[in-house]
């Protein structure tokens, strides 16, 4: 075939699998003229609906949104599309079985759909079983962070609370955000540091002189949250902005990418090889310490174990000195550009936003303390907008805040009027087994294996089955092919979900989940608290979609717990106590919230008034101001640069002190980038929330020929003869998958950027083959980042690309299962 | 040149633990702490003290812990685990108020002052009901901290790195400064380092 001639092809075959409507519920009851609004919010936004016969046509962003993303208009599409997930389903074997049956089948079998009561009596009954002959080690229930939201049915934290009454499950400590960072930071800053209430933007702005956006893009990921976004953080990066263009404030960017940020600030461009971070770091630790420009008086006040660390920049260790003609050779940035870097940041005020992309790393923990340690030196630290900060690109946080109560929501904790009550319960005789982020994994692969983490000894779980709720394992986790391979060990997989998602597909049953605007419950804008909102069902679900209270209160009614789960209420009693809460809340604060009616009929209630308290917080000033009052909750109650505890760990890939260490694979291997030279970086997409939206048109904004896009250099596209546009193979000896090429000067020399959270389209579903659509996980390794924190290493990967020369196949990610109606 | 004994932390950790709750008796909230009627300083609640005597409406305490020389203004657990006893704003009055029983340097070279002091608190601030109390503070721990995350055990944080890790999800979790408080206290005293 010619080229021109597949890649028509190629084009046809994306637009083939363009999602249509999967049927609006209830349709033959309404007649044209029934249109309507109505309001809601998401992850994306609060929003106004317009409903005409049961159909939402449209959804639009809240007039008082401070920067709406595009993407909330993506939500009618994706919740009314063919994707959904409409009636409970059992795969065939399984079903046939009333139990586990050729788990080697998933996703190559048929499902059949079945009743409510068949899917939650098979469901209720295999966990039920599996926990009292295996208990909590056999039950996996993490549960991911971001599908759905609220705070009564959020699939994550009723999905836990069901499990809890089960009797206990598998869990991860962390999360595959900051997994790294949660762990070493407490050793060097003595608190998390990762979700820190963080520095406001307004100190920034009005004091910084210099802003160093190091491995982030806070345009893009703030668009969203983990609650709802308002996005006022928008407002602060137009002045920031406008500081950079008019001279005040200087700004620079580390990355291997002119990210979105670097292109709307106007930064200057650090241009890093990509998990070579620390060296740069060193490179300028070193400048400082030799110019003697870093701020000795510092770093005697509020810090402790610089001379130990100050042997190893220094060379007195190992016989090399870190010095900026070292980082160049590793990093690529140029010597005089480090020295230059370092002196502008040392010379005035300068802040570093440190990203969590860093610690998602080989030795990821290296990064954080790196340059924690590099900013001690500067000595910013504390003086208001300095020093150094992680989590502006999250959460739409650093706004100024609002004068308003943080409302509660639905736990995992069990009242104690029912630990008396069933006083042999199983959730009091059991524990949750905790196992590091990332690493559930490895426990299918290795059950018993004793692992390290953080000074402790951690025996991996034996998982016999799998509940998943509010995410996709088989999109979120590393290397996903040995994924598959390992998922056939598990006996049973039981996942509820609005969508057939590829975890959906590799299932055994599977619950059909309602989208917000289809179910009740409370939310609050995040970060900055001014609006709580109220969550109507404003259309009938999709199918016999129901809400994870729902699911999990009838799994619950099986194992004879009911009223555990429900504390003997609806849905919409937890959302009028959850207000009502707030309410007590508010008035302790002086403020006075209308009735809970009313509130339920305007759709949300605001909280107007700018706290001015906080409005210029910066982090670590008190402790500046006084560490005694204010130490750290380290051991010294000062910066640790060097953690006795740490060192005693005695881990070969995490030593005392903060070093360099040669990631798994990175650029600098000559061995491996003989075969796969090119570094490839996943970060997240301006266009969805990891794979979130993926299915709806919105996709179409942004794929080339039907594939999530590679983004490479012009200079590496010519040495390989392709054009925007071209399909090309991405590949490594963990797998293979298709990608539309996107040539760009953004990307540096031997660097392509695939964002993750495309959805899975295999050639061959359920087994190890080549993914028609890129699903970038396909290609990154899994493993932990060190014996310390054991969290992934999503940017540590290495491939080659090469025009597709094979045959197109549909993509099938977006389209249902086959589906049997009955045995 | 100071008269101190270097003690290693763990030394110390294994001399200390045995008076912090010899009465189990605690505080059930924050608690002014006075000296000749006239308020000086606080303890947190939940923190643990000695009644020396008792009437209706006063009782009379001794707070037993440690201070930074440099700091006497805070009065801590122990060297290695900073657990607040009692605070105070002025630093003469907080250095006259307690006895210094010993001097130590700890392993950074800060000397610490093992010292005791008694003072006038309201009767009705020492808990009738310690356990309710702890149990109050583990239910709202467990309720308040799992509505998002996995649960942390109060043994996965030492004593020093508890306060820091609640104030970091302060942006997050719905606690006002009293029940911030006691789970802050409640997780010190169960911390990995605690006993």
């Amino acid at each position: 075939m010619k080229r021109r001639g597949f890649i028509k092809l190629g084009a046809a075959l994306g637009a083939a699998t363009t999602v249509k409507a999967t049927g609006v519920e209830g349709f033959m009851e309404y007649t044209n003229f029934d249109q309507r609004t109505a309001f809601s919010a998401n992850r994306f936004g609060m929003f106004t609906a317009t409903i005409k016969s049961g159909e939402v046509t449209e959804t639009k962003a809240f007039k008082n949104d401070y920067f709406p993303t595009p993407m909330i208009r993506a939500t009618g599409d994706a919740m009314q599309n063919q994707t959904r997930v409409e009636y409970p389903m059992v795969r065939k074997s399984y079903l046939k079985a009333m139990g586990p049956s050729n788990p080697e089948l998933r996703g190559k079998e048929e499902f059949v759909r079945v009743s409510w009561e068949t899917a939650l009596d098979l469901a209720a009954k295999q966990m039920r079983t599996t926990f009292d002959k295996f208990g909590p080690e056999s039950i996996y229930g993490e549960c991911y962070w971001w599908g759905g939201s609220g705070r009564v049915s959020w699939g994550r934290t009723v999905s836990r609370r069901m499990m809890r009454v089960l009797g206990g499950f598998v869990t991860e400590s962390g999360d595959y955000s900051t997994g790294a960072g949660l762990v070493v930071m407490p050793h060097v800053l003595g608190g998390s540091s990762v979700y820190d209430t963080p520095t406001k933007w307004k100190a920034i702005i009005e004091n910084a002189k210099s802003v160093v956006v190091w491995g982030c893009d806070p345009v893009i990921t703030n668009q969203i949250t983990w609650s709802i976004p308002l996005h006022r953080c928008y407002d602060e990066f137009a002045k920031l902005q406008k500081a950079v263009v008019s001279g005040k404030i200087k700004a620079f960017s580390v990355d291997p990418r002119k990210n979105d940020t670097q292109r709307y600030l106007g930064s200057e461009h650090i241009a890093v090889k990509p998990g070579t971070d620390p060296a740069l770091m060193l490179g300028m630790i070193h400048y400082l310490y030799t110019k003697k420009l870093y701020d000795a008086k510092f770093i005697k006040k509020y810090t402790v174990g610089f001379n130990k660390f100050k042997k190893y920049f220094l060379g007195q260790e190992d016989g090399q000195a870190k010095d900026i003609n070292w980082a160049e050779g590793i990093t690529g940035v140029p010597a005089s550009k480090i020295a230059e870097f370092a002196t502008t940041l040392a010379k005035e005020r300068s802040i570093i936003l440190c990203g969590r992309a860093l610690q998602r790393q080989d030795h990821g923990e290296q990064n954080h303390w790196m340059c924690t340690v590099l900013s001690a030196m500067l000595g910013h630290m504390g003086l208001t907008g300095g020093g150094i900060e992680f989590s502006l690109a999250y959460n739409s946080s650093g706004a100024t805040d609002k004068v308003a109560p943080t409302i509660s929501g639905i736990s995992q904790s069990i009242p104690e009027k029912y630990n008396k009550k069933y006083p042999d319960a199983p959730w009091l005789k059991n524990h949750d087994v905790v196992i590091p982020s990332s690493r559930s994994i490895e426990a299918l692969e290795h059950p018993g294996k004793i692992i390290d983490q953080n000074g402790k000894k951690i025996k991996l779980p034996h998982i016999r089955l799998m509940y998943n709720a509010s995410g996709s394992p088989l999109t979120r986790h590393q290397d996903v092919n040995n994924m598959i391979e390992q998922w056939k060990k598990v006996d049973s997989v039981i996942t509820a979900e609005p969508f057939w998602t590829s975890t959906a597909k590799m299932s055994d049953i599977v619950l059909p989940v309602a989208l917000e605007l289809e179910r009740v419950d409370i939310d609050q804008t995040g970060s900055v608290k001014e609006y709580i909102i109220a969550r109507k069902a404003e259309v009938a679900p999709a199918g016999e979609s129901q809400s994870d209270f729902w699911i999990c209160r009838e799994l619950c009614k099986r194992w004879g717990y009911e009223e555990v789960f429900t504390e003997e209420k609806t849905e919409l009693d937890w959302v009028k106590s959850i207000y009502a809460d707030a309410a007590v809340k508010g008035k302790g604060m002086g403020l006075s919230m209308p009735s809970f009616d009313e509130f339920w009929k305007k759709g949300y209630v605001r909280f107007p008034k700018d706290d001015k308290k906080t409005e210029n917080y910066t982090r670590y000033a008190e402790f500046r101001n006084n560490p005694y009052k204010h130490k750290l909750g380290t051991p010294s109650g000062k910066i640790e640069i060097y953690s006795p505890v740490i060192a005693k760990f005695n881990y070969d890939d995490c030593k005392g002190y903060p070093s360099w260490i040669e990631p798994k694979e990175w650029l600098g291997n000559k061995e491996v980038t003989k075969k796969y030279p090119l570094h490839l970086v996943s970060p997240h997409s301006k266009y969805r929330l990891h794979s979130q939206l993926n299915n709806s048109y919105i996709r179409g904004l942004y794929e080339k020929s039907g594939r999530e896009p590679l983004l490479l250099n012009a200079k590496e596209a010519k040495k390989r003869a392709l054009k925007t546009g071209d399909i090309i193979r991405v590949f490594n000896d963990r797998g293979e998958i298709l990608a539309g090429v996107y040539v760009t000067e953004s990307v540096i020399d031997d660097v392509v950027v695939m964002c993750e959270g495309a959805w899975y389209s295999p050639e061959v579903p359920g087994e190890k083959s080549l993914c028609q659509h890129g699903n970038v996980n396909i290609l990154t390794i899994d493993k932990g980042t060190s014996k310390l924190g054991q969290s992934n290493i999503a940017h540590t990967a290495l491939v080659q690309i090469e025009i597709y020369k094979g045959v197109l196949k549909p993509i099938n990610a977006f389209s249902k299962p086959k589906i049997l109606q009955s045995l | 040149m100071v008269n101190v004994t270097k003690l290693g932390l763990s030394l110390l950790l294994s001399t200390a633990v045995s008076f912090a709750h010899a009465d189990n008796i605690i505080l059930k909230e924050k608690t002014n702490l006075m000296l000749n009627g006239k308020t000086i300083g606080f303890s947190p609640i939940l923190t643990p003290v000695n009644v020396l005597k008792t009437s209706k409406d006063k009782t009379s305490i001794k707070i037993k812990g440690y201070r930074l020389e440099n700091y006497p203004q805070m009065v801590v657990r122990d060297m290695a685990r900073g657990e607040l006893y009692a605070e105070f704003e002025d630093e003469d009055i907080a250095t006259k108020s307690f006895k210094v029983i010993k001097k130590y340097e700890d392993d950074y070279g800060e000397i610490w002052h093992e010292v005791e002091g008694s003072f006038s608190i309201a009767s009705k601030q020492i808990a009738k009901e310690p356990s309710k109390l702890y149990l109050n503070a583990k239910k709202t721990y467990e309720r308040t901290c799992s509505m998002c995350h996995h649960l942390p055990a109060s043994t996965a944080y030492t004593v020093n790195q508890w306060p820091q890790q609640i104030e970091s999800m302060m942006e997050q979790a719905p606690l006002d400064a009293p029940t911030k408080s006691l789970i802050v206290k409640y997780l010190q005293q169960n911390a990995m380092d605690a006993k």
